[in-house]
């Protein structure tokens, strides 16, 4: 006898459908394929002469693997090859001869081998159900237990968090499913109705291909989108970035004679106050937060409290949702606005300003708005005036 | 798992426990008793005899007397007779109906 090619074929049929299994598992030795193992995904077979064989599955029973001597024994006197077993779920046996006996003619017989089953499917989606309402509760909990869950899901794993919620559902729906189908079965079974092993298992090969190609695109984003956004994120220095900024220069909001740009904070040539950071994720697929910070060593604070260091922070949001614009302005100032420092409010109208908020107490100033699907949030801290460069803030944001 | 006790006697089931009545029985000679009472009428496949077989001893209507390789023989108990004879009882009573009622 010569070796047998192993052919590795996908599994287009659900494991919990029987009389498919059993269908697909036939079709493929009337192509010359005979079924040698099971895998989680894939079934391996050898190729052969094209046959008209049977296949029928039986359920595991109380845990052996394979059947014990004796059946296998008596199912080959009866003419039923034992060939492998799905996943410790059931057993499979093959006839080649036509005129072989069913393995169950006694179909309220039958259905004594599918309550184990039955029951063991039941628990196991109970608890696989109840594992994935408390992984939905962990997602849910993230952002309905948080103040700012507009702020938090352009600054988090929101589209992993998606795909785990809805990951998360599709095992529920499947287990549901799973062990409603097995459950008919053992009911129909018992009422005397044998099962009928010829069935169309094609309309579900399509389901069940997209539903693995679904779970395969979830796992590469999932795996994939961290390395993207660390990727396509970059910061540099303000002066040395080249690309247009939704920015107001601190230099046109000051009005003092002798401002120049000052750097405190400076690591490897870095400096971290006069600094650009920009960011992707795909609910914000454009994410800058601008630094600038400026000196007039001839000017002090009105206070006295020293030399006079206007600084501008603008953080900046294209997002891919317009409707998350106004939530993540309101996210923004719930955030930045402290209601025990008692700012003064003013709501701001322009041109091109969907919605606009200034809060002012003494030299510091938060400017927030929106427009369309572009969020803008600048705090300054000096004597200039944020107000009067509203029609810029606009253009920033159209 | 709770144990469900066996809400009827399929007709399989019947000449299973009717096989034991005489002698201790193994698998292949029950199957080969059912053959030849019913004339070959009542056909067991080999899943059912080993079903209905380990339902069986579940329910203690038979017990296991002996290993001799792969070969387990059964014979049945005290408990498998009484639900033989109600079995037979409601049969006679069906028979007594059909009768009654004529054609």
């Amino acid at each position: 006898m010569g070796t047998h090619k192993t052919i590795k074929k996908f599994i287009p049929v659900n494991l919990y459908d029987v009389p498919g299994m059993e269908s697909w598992l036939c079709d493929m030795a009337e192509k010359g394929l005979y079924l040698k193992k099971f895998g989680k995904a894939f079934a391996y077979f050898e190729k052969e002469e094209p046959q008209h064989i049977r296949y029928r599955l039986e359920p595991v029973g109380k845990g052996d693997i394979v059947p014990s001597d004796e059946v296998l024994e008596y199912f080959q006197l009866s003419g039923w090859d034992y060939v492998t077993n799905i996943n410790r779920l059931f057993y499979i046996y093959m006839a080649k001869d036509n005129g072989v006996e069913e393995i169950h003619t006694d179909p309220v017989a039958q259905s004594y081998t599918f309550e184990i089953l039955n029951h063991k499917l039941r628990n196991s989606t109970i608890v696989a159900t109840a594992a994935s309402l408390l992984a939905i509760g962990m997602i849910l909990s993230i952002y309905l237990l948080n103040k700012q869950p507009v702020f938090l899901m352009v600054e988090s794993q929101f589209v992993n968090h998606c795909i785990f919620f809805l990951l998360e559902v599709f095992i529920i729906i499947r287990g549901i499913n799973d062990a409603r189908n097995i459950n008919k079965l053992l009911k129909q079974l018992k009422a005397g109705v044998p099962i009928i092993h010829k069935r169309n298992y094609k309309k579900g090969r399509i389901l069940g291909i997209s539903g693995y190609s679904l779970l395969l695109l979830a796992a590469v984003i999932i795996i994939l989108l961290p390395f993207v956004q660390i990727r396509k994120g970059w910061n540099e220095n303000l002066e040395e970035v080249r690309v247009q900024l939704p920015v107001i220069r601190l230099e046109d909001l000051e009005e003092a004679e002798g401002f120049k740009y000052y750097s405190e904070i400076t690591y490897n040539g870095k400096s971290y106050d006069n600094h650009v950071f920009y960011d992707w994720n795909p609910v914000a697929p454009v994410k800058y937060r601008i630094t600038q910070s400026g000196i007039v060593e001839n000017m002090k604070w009105a206070d006295n409290s020293g030399v006079y260091k206007p600084s501008l922070t603008i953080e900046y949001y294209k997002l891919s949702i317009p409707i998350l614009a106004e939530p993540l302005m309101e996210d923004l100032i719930d955030r930045y606005i402290d209601p025990y420092e008692n700012m003064t409010m003013e709501e701001l109208h322009a041109d091109g300003i969907g919605r606009g908020m200034l809060f002012t107490r003494n030299e510091m100033q938060c400017l927030f708005a929106c427009q369309d699907n572009d969020v803008i949030y600048l705090r300054y801290h000096g004597y200039g005036s944020l107000k009067a460069k509203i029609n810029e803030i606009a253009e920033i944001l159209n | 798992m709770p144990k469900k006790a066996l809400e009827y006697l399929t007709e399989a089931m019947f000449y299973i426990l009717m096989s034991f009545l005489k002698r201790e029985m193994c698998g292949i000679e029950i199957a080969e008793f059912v053959e030849k009472r019913t004339k070959g009428r009542v056909s067991i496949g080999p899943g059912t005899l080993y079903t209905i077989l380990a339902k069986f001893e579940e329910e203690e209507l038979i017990k296991e007397t002996r290993v001799e390789g792969r070969k387990r023989t059964y014979c049945i108990t005290e408990k498998g007779i009484e639900l033989y004879k109600e079995e037979i009882q409601r049969l006679k009573s069906c028979l007594v109906d059909a009768e009654r009622e004529g054609m």
